[in-house]
C-alpha cells in the first residue's frame, strides 16, 4: 500500500476486529476479495 | 448500501453480536473498499470521475455520509457521522463549495485549503473538532463545531 496510514489504520481495524473475537470468543477470518497487489502487500 | 465501509461492519457486529452470537466470522472486503476506511462522504472518492454529486435527473446520486475512525496515538477513534439530517445533507449536496475541483485539487466549505486530489479523497489529517472522541462508543454525541472532513 502507498500510504502506509491507510495501511496503519486498515491493521489497526484488523486488529480491533481480532480483539472483538477473543472477548466474544468466536473464530476471526478476514478475507480479501481482489488481488493483494492490489494493497501492494 | 451505497458507500458502506469494513469499519462499518465492525461497528454493526460489534452492535448486533450479543444477538446473533456465532463461533466464526468472517470479515470480507475488497481492495477498493480501503478507500472507504478514510472517507467521510462518498462522493469525495469519485469527484474526479463524477464532478457533480447529483445524478443526471438532477437528484443526488451520493446522497450519504458515514462515521470513520482515526489512528491517534495507536489508538482507534471514532469521527461520528458530520452530517445529522436531511437539511444538513441537503445543503451538503447543493453546495456549490464542497468539492470543487481546481486544478488537482478540492476544497471543502469548512476548510478552504486545497487538498492534493487524489489523497483529498482519502485524506487522514486528523480533524481537531472531533478529537478526543472515545473509542468505540455505541451512542455517538455529536460535536458543536462540525467540520466537513473529506
Amino acid at each position: 500500500m502507498k500510504d502506509d496510514r491507510v495501511f496503519s489504520l486498515l491493521i489497526a481495524l484488523f486488529d480491533d476486529f481480532e480483539r472483538f473475537a477473543q472477548s466474544r470468543r468466536f473464530r476471526p477470518y478476514i478475507i480479501l476479495f481482489g488481488q493483494p497487489a492490489d494493497l501492494e502487500i | 448500501m451505497r458507500g458502506y465501509g469494513p469499519d462499518q461492519a465492525l461497528l454493526k457486529l460489534k452492535r448486533v453480536y450479543r444477538e446473533h452470537p456465532t463461533p466464526v466470522v468472517f470479515f470480507g472486503f475488497t481492495s477498493e473498499n480501503v478507500n472507504r476506511i478514510v472517507n467521510v462522504y462518498r462522493w469525495a472518492l469519485d469527484v474526479q470521475t463524477y464532478h457533480t454529486p447529483l445524478g443526471w435527473d438532477g437528484t443526488p446520486f451520493f446522497e450519504g455520509t458515514r462515521p470513520r475512525f482515526l489512528l491517534q496515538d495507536g489508538s482507534l477513534v471514532l469521527l461520528p457521522n458530520p452530517v445529522w439530517t436531511r437539511e444538513e445533507l441537503r445543503r451538503l449536496i447543493h453546495d456549490p463549495s464542497v468539492g470543487t475541483v481546481s486544478g488537482g485539487s478540492i476544497t471543502s466549505p469548512k476548510d478552504t485549503t486545497p487538498r492534493t486530489s487524489n489523497r483529498s479523497c482519502v485524506s487522514h489529517t486528523p480533524c481537531r473538532s472531533f478529537a478526543g472522541s472515545p473509542v468505540g462508543r455505541s451512542t455517538a454525541v455529536r460535536p458543536r463545531n462540525i467540520r466537513l472532513y473529506l
